[in-house]
């Protein structure tokens, strides 16, 4: 099947799953990957998708998954807030890496 | 509204007719006006027997016989954040580092992180460098401050729950205040209803006293009319008869008071003289 942008993912029927949680995998469950061995790394990840949607989705999954455990809370307080923050400057400080290092104050570290 | 929910929302993945949707796709992507008129949502408010409708059908889909509960539970929103640790780490992630690294081993490892950072100056000290440590600083500032993180907690602990108050406890009061309203006038209702039952037999029951009193009134009427007419005859007869009396005895006595002649009338006197003699006679001899 192909994208279909703004539809529930194929794999979804509200008659079994009930309402629908976007941080939830709604395909066929498979091994967690903190519980597949090193071994059998080739086939998990030759089972995964890895079409632009399917990332996609997945991307989807993990920010819902962290939204609704902090940021869609009854009273979030300042924690989801900073960590946003705190991602923001991550991101920052890997794209502004290339200008600053030229402000290194040492030639040998 | 329903119909909008049945047409758009959930007929694809509870038919399992995707082809419909992916027509409806290919064609809105050929054409460039829109084929199917979808209804808005606020177009027209919805009426209670939709609203039920509605309820019932979501309800028929979400936690029908199929419904997996076990595998897919249904989740609440949970009322704070993750525990965190300086702030903004996951105290999971310091809750996995404890058994190998004891509990100064994440601090330790963060510090020992951004000091190799330092040291090798992937992190360099430059005019940029100081927004990171300042802005933290104020926030920690504002945060450990007596009055203002307090406050400002305090401030949106409070708005938070004034708009739950606002857009979900009160319109669901409401909305019970009113359903009770109007079961507590239908019990009234009914409760008339069941009066009126009451009301209908003594109604009933002084129609019938007042049918048995006309009744009664014209049975009187009749028997009051019906001895008029009677006395009436009584008495028409009654003087009828009076009247031929008279009139009989009246014509008898001038018939023959006319018939008597004056010789009559001498003979008479004579007789009687000749009587009143003789009986003073037999009175003398006595």
């Amino acid at each position: 099947m192909t994208y279909q942008p703004g539809r529930y993912p194929k794999d979804y029927n509200p008659k079994v799953h009930g309402p629908y949680y976007p941080h939830r995998f709604y395909g066929k469950p498979d091994t967690p990957f903190s519980e597949v061995k090193i071994a059998d790394l080739g086939s998990w990840f030759s089972r995964r998708s890895l079409s632009p949607s399917s990332i996609w989705a997945a991307i989807h999954r993990g920010y819902y998954r962290w939204a609704s455990k902090n940021l869609h809370t009854k009273v979030p307080g300042f924690a989801p807030y900073g960590q946003i923050i705190m991602l923001t400057s991550t991101y920052f400080f890997f794209l502004l890496y290339s200008e600053r290092k030229y402000h290194r104050h040492c030639k040998y570290h | 509204m329903l119909s909008a929910f049945k047409a758009v929302a959930f007929r694809p993945v509870i038919h399992g007719n995707n082809k419909v949707v992916s027509a409806v796709a290919m064609r809105m992507m050929a054409s460039t006006a829109a084929v199917t008129k979808v209804p808005f949502v606020g177009e027209k408010p919805p009426t209670r027997e939709e609203r039920i409708e509605q309820w019932d059908y979501v309800n028929s889909i979400f936690y029908g016989p199929e419904r997996d509960t076990k595998n897919f539970p249904i989740l609440k929103q949970p009322d704070r954040a993750e525990s965190v640790r300086l702030g903004v780490f996951p105290a999971r992630w310091f809750d996995l580092l404890y058994p190998k690294t004891g509990v100064s081993g994440p601090y330790v490892f963060l510090g020992g992180f951004a000091l190799w950072m330092m040291s090798k100056e992937i992190m360099v000290i430059d005019h940029y460098f100081w927004e990171f440590p300042s802005f933290w600083i104020m926030i920690y500032i504002l945060c450990k401050h007596p009055k203002i993180g307090p406050q400002a907690r305090k401030y949106l602990e409070d708005k938070m729950k004034f708009e739950e108050f606002k857009y979900f406890t009160r319109p669901i009061n409401r909305w019970k205040d009113a359903a009770n309203a109007e079961i507590a006038k239908n019990e009234r209702l009914i409760e008339e209803t069941e009066t009126s039952k009451h009301m209908y037999l003594a109604k009933k029951e002084g129609i019938q006293l007042q049918l048995e009193a006309a009744y009664r009134q014209r049975l009187q009427n009749a028997f009051q009319e019906v001895k008029k007419r009677l006395d009436f005859e009584v008495e028409k007869v009654s003087l009828k008869r009076k009247y031929e009396q008279e009139h009989m005895v009246n014509w008898i006595v001038s018939s023959v008071t006319k018939s008597i002649t004056p010789q009559q009338e001498k003979e008479s006197i004579k007789s009687c003289i000749d009587s009143l003699k003789r009986l003073s006679a037999k009175a003398a001899a006595v």
